[in-house]
Protein backbone atom coordinates (compact mmCIF):
# COMPACT_ATOMS: atom_id res chain seq x y z
CA UNK A 1 0.00 0.00 0.00
CA UNK A 2 1.40 3.33 -1.01
CA UNK A 3 1.25 6.02 1.60
CA UNK A 4 -1.33 8.71 1.12
CA UNK A 5 0.25 11.19 -1.30
CA UNK A 6 -0.96 14.29 0.45
CA UNK A 7 -1.82 15.66 3.82
CA UNK A 8 -5.31 17.04 3.77
CA UNK A 9 -4.28 20.15 5.64
CA UNK A 10 -2.20 21.28 2.69
CA UNK A 11 -4.23 19.78 -0.07
CA UNK A 12 -6.48 22.49 -1.29
CA UNK A 13 -4.43 24.76 -3.45
CA UNK A 14 -6.87 27.32 -4.79
CA UNK A 15 -5.04 27.92 -8.03
CA UNK A 16 -7.15 26.54 -10.87
CA UNK A 17 -4.74 24.00 -12.33
CA UNK A 18 -3.53 22.60 -9.03
CA UNK A 19 -6.97 22.75 -7.45
CA UNK A 20 -8.43 20.27 -9.89
CA UNK A 21 -5.50 17.88 -9.65
CA UNK A 22 -5.78 17.88 -5.88
CA UNK A 23 -9.51 17.41 -6.08
CA UNK A 24 -9.02 14.35 -8.25
CA UNK A 25 -6.39 12.99 -5.86
CA UNK A 26 -8.75 13.42 -2.95
CA UNK A 27 -11.62 11.82 -4.81
CA UNK A 28 -9.47 8.82 -5.73
CA UNK A 29 -8.67 8.35 -2.09
CA UNK A 30 -12.12 8.95 -0.66
CA UNK A 31 -14.33 8.00 -3.60
CA UNK A 32 -14.42 4.24 -2.90
CA UNK A 33 -15.65 4.90 0.63
CA UNK A 34 -18.20 7.35 -0.74
CA UNK A 35 -19.42 4.71 -3.18
CA UNK A 36 -19.78 2.18 -0.38
CA UNK A 37 -21.80 4.77 1.56
CA UNK A 38 -24.07 5.55 -1.40
CA UNK A 39 -24.43 1.89 -2.35
CA UNK A 40 -25.44 0.97 1.17
CA UNK A 41 -28.58 3.06 0.90
CA UNK A 42 -29.21 3.14 -2.84
CA UNK A 43 -29.70 -0.42 -4.02
CA UNK A 44 -30.32 0.33 -7.67
CA UNK A 45 -26.95 0.15 -9.49
CA UNK A 46 -27.79 2.87 -11.99
CA UNK A 47 -29.11 5.21 -9.33
CA UNK A 48 -26.00 4.52 -7.25
CA UNK A 49 -23.64 5.59 -10.04
CA UNK A 50 -25.86 8.58 -10.71
CA UNK A 51 -25.58 9.61 -7.08
CA UNK A 52 -21.82 9.15 -7.18
CA UNK A 53 -21.60 11.39 -10.22
CA UNK A 54 -23.86 14.00 -8.72
CA UNK A 55 -21.92 14.02 -5.48
CA UNK A 56 -18.66 14.67 -7.30
CA UNK A 57 -20.27 17.39 -9.39
CA UNK A 58 -21.61 19.16 -6.32
CA UNK A 59 -18.32 18.66 -4.43
CA UNK A 60 -16.31 20.17 -7.28
CA UNK A 61 -18.66 23.10 -7.45
CA UNK A 62 -18.47 23.66 -3.70
CA UNK A 63 -14.80 22.94 -3.25
CA UNK A 64 -14.17 26.47 -2.11
CA UNK A 65 -16.40 25.87 0.87
CA UNK A 66 -14.36 22.87 2.02
CA UNK A 67 -12.38 23.58 5.17
CA UNK A 68 -8.90 22.10 4.61
CA UNK A 69 -8.47 21.66 8.36
CA UNK A 70 -11.15 19.01 8.25
CA UNK A 71 -11.20 15.61 6.63
CA UNK A 72 -12.28 15.44 3.02
CA UNK A 73 -14.02 12.03 3.27
CA UNK A 74 -16.78 13.02 5.70
CA UNK A 75 -17.30 16.28 3.80
CA UNK A 76 -17.71 14.38 0.55
CA UNK A 77 -20.05 11.83 2.12
CA UNK A 78 -21.99 14.68 3.71
CA UNK A 79 -22.78 15.94 0.24
CA UNK A 80 -23.73 12.41 -0.78
CA UNK A 81 -25.92 12.12 2.29
CA UNK A 82 -27.85 15.27 1.36
CA UNK A 83 -28.35 14.02 -2.17
CA UNK A 84 -29.57 10.66 -0.89
CA UNK A 85 -32.10 12.39 1.35
CA UNK A 86 -33.17 14.73 -1.46
CA UNK A 87 -33.69 11.74 -3.73
CA UNK A 88 -35.59 9.97 -0.99
CA UNK A 89 -37.86 12.97 -0.60
CA UNK A 90 -38.40 13.10 -4.33
CA UNK A 91 -39.28 9.43 -4.59
CA UNK A 92 -41.44 9.40 -1.47
CA UNK A 93 -42.63 5.98 -0.46
CA UNK A 94 -41.80 4.48 -3.83
CA UNK A 95 -38.12 4.36 -2.92
CA UNK A 96 -36.16 2.71 -0.16
CA UNK A 97 -36.60 4.70 3.00
CA UNK A 98 -33.53 5.11 5.14
CA UNK A 99 -33.76 7.17 8.26
CA UNK A 100 -31.22 10.02 8.48
CA UNK A 101 -30.07 8.59 11.81
CA UNK A 102 -29.02 5.42 10.00
CA UNK A 103 -26.96 7.51 7.59
CA UNK A 104 -25.32 9.20 10.57
CA UNK A 105 -24.49 5.84 12.14
CA UNK A 106 -23.16 4.57 8.84
CA UNK A 107 -20.97 7.65 8.54
CA UNK A 108 -19.68 6.89 12.04
CA UNK A 109 -18.71 3.40 10.90
CA UNK A 110 -17.02 4.63 7.74
CA UNK A 111 -15.14 7.56 9.22
CA UNK A 112 -11.53 6.63 9.80
CA UNK A 113 -9.87 9.83 10.93
CA UNK A 114 -6.48 8.34 11.66
CA UNK A 115 -6.14 6.38 8.44
CA UNK A 116 -6.16 6.69 4.71
CA UNK A 117 -9.61 5.55 3.69
CA UNK A 118 -8.46 3.34 0.85
CA UNK A 119 -6.11 1.52 3.19
CA UNK A 120 -8.81 1.17 5.81
CA UNK A 121 -11.22 -0.32 3.30
CA UNK A 122 -8.65 -2.84 2.14
CA UNK A 123 -8.05 -3.89 5.74
CA UNK A 124 -11.79 -4.32 6.20
CA UNK A 125 -12.09 -6.42 3.07
CA UNK A 126 -9.09 -8.55 4.06
CA UNK A 127 -10.65 -9.13 7.47
CA UNK A 128 -13.96 -10.06 5.86
CA UNK A 129 -12.32 -12.53 3.49
CA UNK A 130 -10.58 -14.19 6.44
CA UNK A 131 -13.89 -14.33 8.30
CA UNK A 132 -15.61 -15.90 5.28
CA UNK A 133 -12.99 -18.65 5.30
CA UNK A 134 -13.97 -19.47 8.84
CA UNK A 135 -17.69 -19.83 8.19
CA UNK A 136 -19.36 -23.22 8.54
CA UNK A 137 -20.29 -24.72 5.16
CA UNK A 138 -23.99 -24.10 5.66
CA UNK A 139 -23.53 -20.39 6.34
CA UNK A 140 -21.00 -20.08 3.55
CA UNK A 141 -23.57 -21.49 1.16
CA UNK A 142 -26.05 -18.82 2.23
CA UNK A 143 -23.49 -16.08 1.62
CA UNK A 144 -22.38 -17.50 -1.72
CA UNK A 145 -25.89 -17.84 -3.08
CA UNK A 146 -26.87 -14.37 -1.90
CA UNK A 147 -23.73 -12.42 -2.81
CA UNK A 148 -21.77 -14.44 -5.35
CA UNK A 149 -24.78 -15.67 -7.34
CA UNK A 150 -26.93 -12.62 -6.61
CA UNK A 151 -30.05 -14.56 -5.59
CA UNK A 152 -32.67 -12.73 -3.65
CA UNK A 153 -36.02 -13.31 -1.95
CA UNK A 154 -37.96 -16.40 -2.91
CA UNK A 155 -35.31 -17.46 -5.43
CA UNK A 156 -32.71 -17.47 -2.70
CA UNK A 157 -34.96 -19.47 -0.38
CA UNK A 158 -35.61 -22.01 -3.14
CA UNK A 159 -31.90 -22.27 -3.88
CA UNK A 160 -31.20 -23.01 -0.25
CA UNK A 161 -34.17 -25.35 0.05
CA UNK A 162 -35.54 -23.38 2.99
CA UNK A 163 -38.52 -21.28 3.87
CA UNK A 164 -38.40 -17.52 3.44
CA UNK A 165 -38.41 -17.02 7.19
CA UNK A 166 -35.55 -19.44 7.70
CA UNK A 167 -33.57 -17.76 4.91
CA UNK A 168 -34.08 -14.35 6.44
CA UNK A 169 -32.91 -15.62 9.81
CA UNK A 170 -29.87 -17.26 8.27
CA UNK A 171 -28.84 -14.07 6.52
CA UNK A 172 -29.40 -12.13 9.68
CA UNK A 173 -27.23 -14.51 11.69
CA UNK A 174 -24.42 -14.76 9.18
CA UNK A 175 -24.17 -11.00 8.75
CA UNK A 176 -24.13 -10.51 12.50
CA UNK A 177 -21.43 -13.16 12.80
CA UNK A 178 -19.38 -11.56 10.05
CA UNK A 179 -19.77 -8.13 11.61
CA UNK A 180 -18.49 -9.39 14.95
CA UNK A 181 -15.66 -11.29 13.29
CA UNK A 182 -14.52 -8.33 11.15
CA UNK A 183 -14.62 -5.83 14.01
CA UNK A 184 -12.72 -8.25 16.24
CA UNK A 185 -10.01 -8.71 13.62
CA UNK A 186 -9.76 -4.98 12.97
CA UNK A 187 -9.55 -4.28 16.70
CA UNK A 188 -6.79 -6.87 17.03
CA UNK A 189 -4.84 -5.00 14.35
CA UNK A 190 -5.39 -1.75 16.19
CA UNK A 191 -7.54 -0.42 13.37
CA UNK A 192 -10.66 0.25 15.41
CA UNK B 1 -47.84 -1.75 10.33
CA UNK B 2 -46.08 -0.45 13.41
CA UNK B 3 -42.75 0.91 12.31
CA UNK B 4 -41.31 1.33 15.77
CA UNK B 5 -39.47 -1.26 17.81
CA UNK B 6 -39.80 -1.96 21.48
CA UNK B 7 -37.50 0.96 22.34
CA UNK B 8 -39.71 3.36 20.43
CA UNK B 9 -36.97 3.92 17.88
CA UNK B 10 -38.06 4.42 14.31
CA UNK B 11 -37.60 1.44 12.06
CA UNK B 12 -37.29 1.76 8.35
CA UNK B 13 -37.83 -0.75 5.59
CA UNK B 14 -34.55 -2.39 4.63
CA UNK B 15 -34.61 -4.58 1.59
CA UNK B 16 -31.22 -6.08 0.93
CA UNK B 17 -32.21 -9.55 -0.08
CA UNK B 18 -35.55 -9.30 -1.80
CA UNK B 19 -37.55 -9.17 1.40
CA UNK B 20 -37.67 -6.74 4.28
CA UNK B 21 -35.21 -7.63 7.00
CA UNK B 22 -37.37 -6.46 9.83
CA UNK B 23 -35.50 -8.24 12.59
CA UNK B 24 -32.27 -6.55 11.63
CA UNK B 25 -33.45 -2.99 11.82
CA UNK B 26 -34.21 -2.73 15.51
CA UNK B 27 -32.17 0.44 15.77
CA UNK B 28 -30.18 2.80 13.63
CA UNK B 29 -26.80 1.46 14.74
CA UNK B 30 -27.68 -2.15 13.92
CA UNK B 31 -29.14 -1.14 10.60
CA UNK B 32 -25.98 0.79 9.74
CA UNK B 33 -23.87 -2.24 10.69
CA UNK B 34 -25.97 -4.45 8.42
CA UNK B 35 -25.53 -2.00 5.55
CA UNK B 36 -21.79 -1.81 6.15
CA UNK B 37 -21.32 -5.60 6.19
CA UNK B 38 -23.60 -5.94 3.17
CA UNK B 39 -21.50 -3.40 1.25
CA UNK B 40 -18.28 -5.22 2.15
CA UNK B 41 -19.75 -8.58 1.15
CA UNK B 42 -20.77 -7.21 -2.23
CA UNK B 43 -17.18 -6.14 -2.78
CA UNK B 44 -15.46 -9.19 -1.33
CA UNK B 45 -17.49 -11.58 -3.47
CA UNK B 46 -17.15 -9.59 -6.64
CA UNK B 47 -20.75 -8.82 -7.48
CA UNK B 48 -20.21 -5.09 -7.63
CA UNK B 49 -18.01 -3.18 -10.02
CA UNK B 50 -14.66 -2.23 -8.55
CA UNK B 51 -14.94 1.01 -6.61
CA UNK B 52 -11.75 2.52 -7.94
CA UNK B 53 -12.80 1.89 -11.49
CA UNK B 54 -16.24 3.38 -10.86
CA UNK B 55 -14.68 6.44 -9.25
CA UNK B 56 -12.29 6.77 -12.17
CA UNK B 57 -15.22 6.73 -14.59
CA UNK B 58 -16.96 9.40 -12.55
CA UNK B 59 -13.80 11.49 -12.58
CA UNK B 60 -13.46 11.03 -16.31
CA UNK B 61 -16.82 12.65 -16.67
CA UNK B 62 -15.60 15.62 -14.67
CA UNK B 63 -12.53 16.10 -16.83
CA UNK B 64 -13.49 19.02 -18.91
CA UNK B 65 -11.55 21.81 -20.48
CA UNK B 66 -8.28 19.92 -20.90
CA UNK B 67 -5.88 21.29 -23.42
CA UNK B 68 -7.06 24.22 -25.48
CA UNK B 69 -9.89 25.33 -23.27
CA UNK B 70 -7.94 25.19 -20.03
CA UNK B 71 -9.37 24.52 -16.61
CA UNK B 72 -11.25 26.98 -14.51
CA UNK B 73 -11.29 26.93 -10.73
CA UNK B 74 -14.42 25.97 -8.83
CA UNK B 75 -16.70 28.93 -8.76
CA UNK B 76 -15.19 30.31 -11.94
CA UNK B 77 -15.90 27.58 -14.41
CA UNK B 78 -19.14 27.09 -16.25
CA UNK B 79 -21.18 23.94 -15.85
CA UNK B 80 -21.73 23.75 -19.58
CA UNK B 81 -18.27 22.31 -19.85
CA UNK B 82 -19.28 19.33 -17.77
CA UNK B 83 -21.88 18.25 -20.27
CA UNK B 84 -19.48 18.94 -23.13
CA UNK B 85 -16.78 16.83 -21.54
CA UNK B 86 -19.19 13.99 -20.88
CA UNK B 87 -20.29 14.06 -24.50
CA UNK B 88 -16.68 14.05 -25.64
CA UNK B 89 -15.90 11.05 -23.49
CA UNK B 90 -18.81 9.17 -24.94
CA UNK B 91 -17.42 9.97 -28.36
CA UNK B 92 -14.05 8.46 -27.54
CA UNK B 93 -15.58 5.20 -26.47
CA UNK B 94 -16.14 5.49 -22.78
CA UNK B 95 -19.86 5.39 -23.25
CA UNK B 96 -20.02 1.74 -22.27
CA UNK B 97 -18.66 2.60 -18.90
CA UNK B 98 -21.08 5.39 -18.28
CA UNK B 99 -24.34 4.24 -16.86
CA UNK B 100 -26.30 7.47 -16.94
CA UNK B 101 -26.48 10.10 -19.66
CA UNK B 102 -24.53 13.24 -18.81
CA UNK B 103 -27.45 15.50 -19.61
CA UNK B 104 -29.73 13.69 -17.22
CA UNK B 105 -27.11 13.67 -14.49
CA UNK B 106 -26.30 17.37 -14.86
CA UNK B 107 -29.97 18.20 -15.07
CA UNK B 108 -30.70 16.26 -11.92
CA UNK B 109 -27.82 18.02 -10.19
CA UNK B 110 -29.14 21.40 -11.36
CA UNK B 111 -32.59 20.57 -10.06
CA UNK B 112 -31.15 19.44 -6.73
CA UNK B 113 -29.25 22.71 -6.52
CA UNK B 114 -32.37 24.70 -7.33
CA UNK B 115 -34.18 22.87 -4.54
CA UNK B 116 -31.38 23.54 -2.11
CA UNK B 117 -31.34 27.19 -3.12
CA UNK B 118 -35.09 27.41 -2.65
CA UNK B 119 -34.82 25.84 0.79
CA UNK B 120 -32.12 28.29 1.84
CA UNK B 121 -33.17 31.38 -0.05
CA UNK B 122 -34.08 34.68 1.56
CA UNK B 123 -37.40 36.33 0.92
CA UNK B 124 -38.52 36.01 -2.69
CA UNK B 125 -41.62 37.15 -4.54
CA UNK B 126 -43.08 35.49 -7.64
CA UNK B 127 -45.93 36.29 -9.98
CA UNK B 128 -48.01 33.22 -10.80
CA UNK B 129 -50.44 32.78 -13.66
CA UNK B 130 -52.63 29.79 -14.37
CA UNK B 131 -54.27 29.52 -17.78
CA UNK B 132 -56.86 26.83 -17.99
CA UNK B 133 -58.42 25.82 -21.29
CA UNK B 134 -62.01 24.69 -21.49
CA UNK B 135 -65.29 26.23 -22.55
CA UNK B 136 -63.51 29.56 -22.19
CA UNK B 137 -59.98 30.27 -21.11
CA UNK B 138 -59.68 30.95 -17.40
CA UNK B 139 -56.79 33.05 -16.21
CA UNK B 140 -55.98 33.07 -12.53
CA UNK B 141 -53.29 35.35 -11.16
CA UNK B 142 -51.51 35.12 -7.85
CA UNK B 143 -48.51 36.47 -6.02
CA UNK B 144 -46.31 34.07 -4.15
CA UNK B 145 -44.00 35.10 -1.32
CA UNK B 146 -41.38 32.82 0.17
CA UNK B 147 -39.64 33.50 3.42
CA UNK B 148 -36.75 31.06 3.54
CA UNK B 149 -36.90 27.46 4.72
CA UNK B 150 -40.35 26.28 3.72
CA UNK B 151 -42.43 29.27 4.79
CA UNK B 152 -44.56 30.89 2.14
CA UNK B 153 -47.73 32.86 1.53
CA UNK B 154 -49.77 33.13 -1.64
CA UNK B 155 -52.28 35.83 -2.53
CA UNK B 156 -54.82 34.70 -5.10
CA UNK B 157 -57.37 36.84 -6.85
CA UNK B 158 -60.75 35.50 -5.76
CA UNK B 159 -63.37 34.81 -8.48
CA UNK B 160 -65.86 37.26 -7.00
CA UNK B 161 -63.48 40.00 -5.96
CA UNK B 162 -60.92 40.48 -3.24
CA UNK B 163 -58.06 38.16 -2.47
CA UNK B 164 -57.62 34.79 -0.85
CA UNK B 165 -54.51 34.17 1.19
CA UNK B 166 -52.94 30.84 1.95
CA UNK B 167 -49.60 29.97 3.45
CA UNK B 168 -47.59 27.75 5.68
CA UNK B 169 -44.65 27.79 8.01
CA UNK B 170 -43.06 25.33 10.37
CA UNK B 171 -46.12 25.47 12.65
CA UNK B 172 -48.62 24.48 10.00
CA UNK B 173 -50.72 25.87 7.19
CA UNK B 174 -53.42 28.54 7.09
CA UNK B 175 -56.06 29.81 4.73
CA UNK B 176 -57.82 33.17 4.74
CA UNK B 177 -60.98 33.48 2.60
CA UNK B 178 -61.61 36.69 0.74
CA UNK B 179 -64.89 37.27 2.53
CA UNK B 180 -64.14 38.64 5.98
CA UNK B 181 -67.23 37.07 7.47
CA UNK B 182 -65.74 33.63 6.89
CA UNK B 183 -63.28 32.27 9.45
CA UNK B 184 -59.57 31.79 8.93
CA UNK B 185 -58.68 28.11 8.70
CA UNK B 186 -55.65 26.48 10.26
CA UNK B 187 -54.47 22.97 9.48
CA UNK B 188 -51.44 20.75 9.99
CA UNK B 189 -51.63 19.54 6.40
CA UNK B 190 -50.28 21.76 3.66
CA UNK B 191 -51.99 19.66 1.04
CA UNK B 192 -55.32 20.88 2.38
CA UNK B 193 -54.55 24.36 1.04
CA UNK B 194 -55.18 23.19 -2.50
CA UNK B 195 -58.54 21.81 -1.42
CA UNK B 196 -59.47 25.09 0.29
CA UNK B 197 -58.56 27.07 -2.82
CA UNK B 198 -60.65 24.76 -4.95
CA UNK B 199 -63.60 25.12 -2.57
CA UNK B 200 -63.38 28.87 -3.05
CA UNK B 201 -63.23 28.63 -6.84
CA UNK B 202 -59.56 29.54 -7.04
CA UNK B 203 -57.78 26.23 -7.61
CA UNK B 204 -54.11 26.22 -8.50
CA UNK B 205 -51.82 23.26 -9.21
CA UNK B 206 -49.14 24.57 -6.86
CA UNK B 207 -49.00 27.13 -4.10
CA UNK B 208 -45.31 27.06 -3.17
CA UNK B 209 -41.96 26.83 -4.89
CA UNK B 210 -40.59 23.83 -3.00
CA UNK B 211 -43.57 21.66 -3.85
CA UNK B 212 -43.31 22.71 -7.47
CA UNK B 213 -39.61 21.89 -7.66
CA UNK B 214 -40.08 18.56 -5.88
CA UNK B 215 -42.83 17.69 -8.34
CA UNK B 216 -40.40 18.43 -11.18
CA UNK B 217 -37.94 15.94 -9.76
CA UNK B 218 -40.41 13.07 -10.02
CA UNK B 219 -41.20 11.03 -13.08
CA UNK B 220 -39.64 13.34 -15.67
CA UNK B 221 -36.97 12.83 -18.27
CA UNK B 222 -34.74 15.77 -17.48
CA UNK B 223 -32.45 17.75 -19.73
CA UNK B 224 -30.30 20.81 -19.28
CA UNK B 225 -29.33 23.12 -22.10
CA UNK B 226 -25.76 24.17 -22.77
CA UNK B 227 -26.14 27.44 -20.89
CA UNK B 228 -27.08 25.32 -17.87
CA UNK B 229 -29.77 27.85 -17.08
CA UNK B 230 -32.67 26.13 -18.79
CA UNK B 231 -33.85 22.88 -17.26
CA UNK B 232 -36.67 21.00 -18.90
CA UNK B 233 -38.55 17.84 -18.20
CA UNK B 234 -40.93 15.57 -20.09
CA UNK B 235 -43.18 13.30 -18.08
CA UNK B 236 -42.43 9.63 -18.49
CA UNK B 237 -45.23 7.69 -20.11
CA UNK B 238 -45.55 5.36 -17.13
CA UNK B 239 -45.80 8.21 -14.63
CA UNK B 240 -48.98 9.03 -12.71
CA UNK B 241 -51.04 12.04 -13.85
CA UNK B 242 -49.40 15.44 -13.60
CA UNK B 243 -47.87 18.11 -15.81
CA UNK B 244 -46.77 16.72 -19.16
CA UNK B 245 -43.72 18.93 -19.40
CA UNK B 246 -41.98 21.79 -17.67
CA UNK B 247 -39.27 24.30 -18.27
CA UNK B 248 -37.35 26.05 -15.50
CA UNK B 249 -35.08 29.02 -16.01
CA UNK B 250 -32.37 29.28 -13.37
CA UNK B 251 -30.31 32.33 -12.53
CA UNK B 252 -26.52 32.41 -12.38
CA UNK B 253 -26.67 31.05 -8.83
CA UNK B 254 -28.78 28.10 -9.88
CA UNK B 255 -31.87 29.54 -8.21
CA UNK B 256 -35.30 29.36 -9.80
CA UNK B 257 -36.12 32.40 -11.92
CA UNK B 258 -39.08 31.29 -13.99
CA UNK B 259 -41.10 28.11 -14.26
CA UNK B 260 -43.60 26.94 -16.86
CA UNK B 261 -45.54 23.72 -16.38
CA UNK B 262 -47.98 22.40 -18.95
CA UNK B 263 -50.70 19.82 -18.82
CA UNK B 264 -52.14 18.83 -22.18
CA UNK B 265 -55.20 16.89 -21.14
CA UNK B 266 -57.09 17.04 -17.92
CA UNK B 267 -60.36 15.14 -17.95
CA UNK B 268 -61.91 17.36 -15.31
CA UNK B 269 -60.83 20.83 -16.33
CA UNK B 270 -59.01 20.72 -19.64
CA UNK B 271 -55.43 21.59 -20.40
CA UNK B 272 -53.58 24.14 -18.34
CA UNK B 273 -50.37 26.13 -18.22
CA UNK B 274 -48.95 27.35 -14.93
CA UNK B 275 -46.23 29.99 -14.98
CA UNK B 276 -44.13 31.47 -12.24
CA UNK B 277 -41.78 34.44 -12.56
CA UNK B 278 -39.55 35.84 -9.85
CA UNK B 279 -40.15 39.51 -9.13
CA UNK B 280 -37.54 42.02 -8.17
CA UNK B 281 -39.57 43.59 -5.39
CA UNK B 282 -39.06 44.02 -1.68
CA UNK B 283 -41.79 43.02 0.77
CA UNK B 284 -42.28 42.78 4.47
CA UNK B 285 -41.00 39.33 5.57
CA UNK B 286 -43.85 39.21 8.07
CA UNK B 287 -46.15 38.65 5.11
CA UNK B 288 -45.39 34.94 5.23
CA UNK B 289 -46.39 34.73 8.89
CA UNK B 290 -49.92 33.67 9.70
CA UNK B 291 -50.19 36.36 12.38
CA UNK B 292 -50.06 38.99 9.67
CA UNK B 293 -53.27 37.62 8.21
CA UNK B 294 -55.22 37.08 11.39
CA UNK B 295 -57.39 40.15 11.73
CA UNK B 296 -58.50 40.89 15.30
CA UNK B 297 -61.83 39.33 16.04
CA UNK B 298 -61.81 36.99 13.07
CA UNK B 299 -62.74 33.44 13.95
CA UNK B 300 -60.23 30.66 13.45
CA UNK B 301 -61.24 27.12 12.63
CA UNK B 302 -58.89 24.15 12.88
CA UNK B 303 -59.44 21.46 10.26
Amino acid sequence: MEPSPLNESDRIDRTPQVGRALFEALVREHGPRLRLFLGAVERDPQAREELLQETLLVAWRRLESFDPDRSFGPWLRGIGRNLVLARQRALGRRGVIVDPSVLDQLEGLLDAPAQAEVERMELELAALRACLEGLPAQQRAVVDQRYREGRRGAELARGLGRSLESTKKSLQRVRARLHDCVTTKLAAQGVL
Amino acid sequence: MDDRDHDGERRTPLDLDGFTIEAEVSNARVQAEVLWVDGLLERALGVIEDDRRAVEVALQRLRFGDGATGTKAPGQRRWGLVASAAGLLVAVGLGLLILVGPGASSAQAALTRALERAERSEARAFAAVLRRAGSGEVVRRAELFTGGADAFAIKVAAPFGGYLWAGADQDGAWFVPALEALPMIETDQRSRLLERLEEHGASLPYVDVLTLLRACSEDFELSLDRSERCLSGVRRSSAPPGPDRFELQLDSQGELFTARLERDVDSSAGAWVFELERLDVAFDPALVERASHHAPGRRVLRR
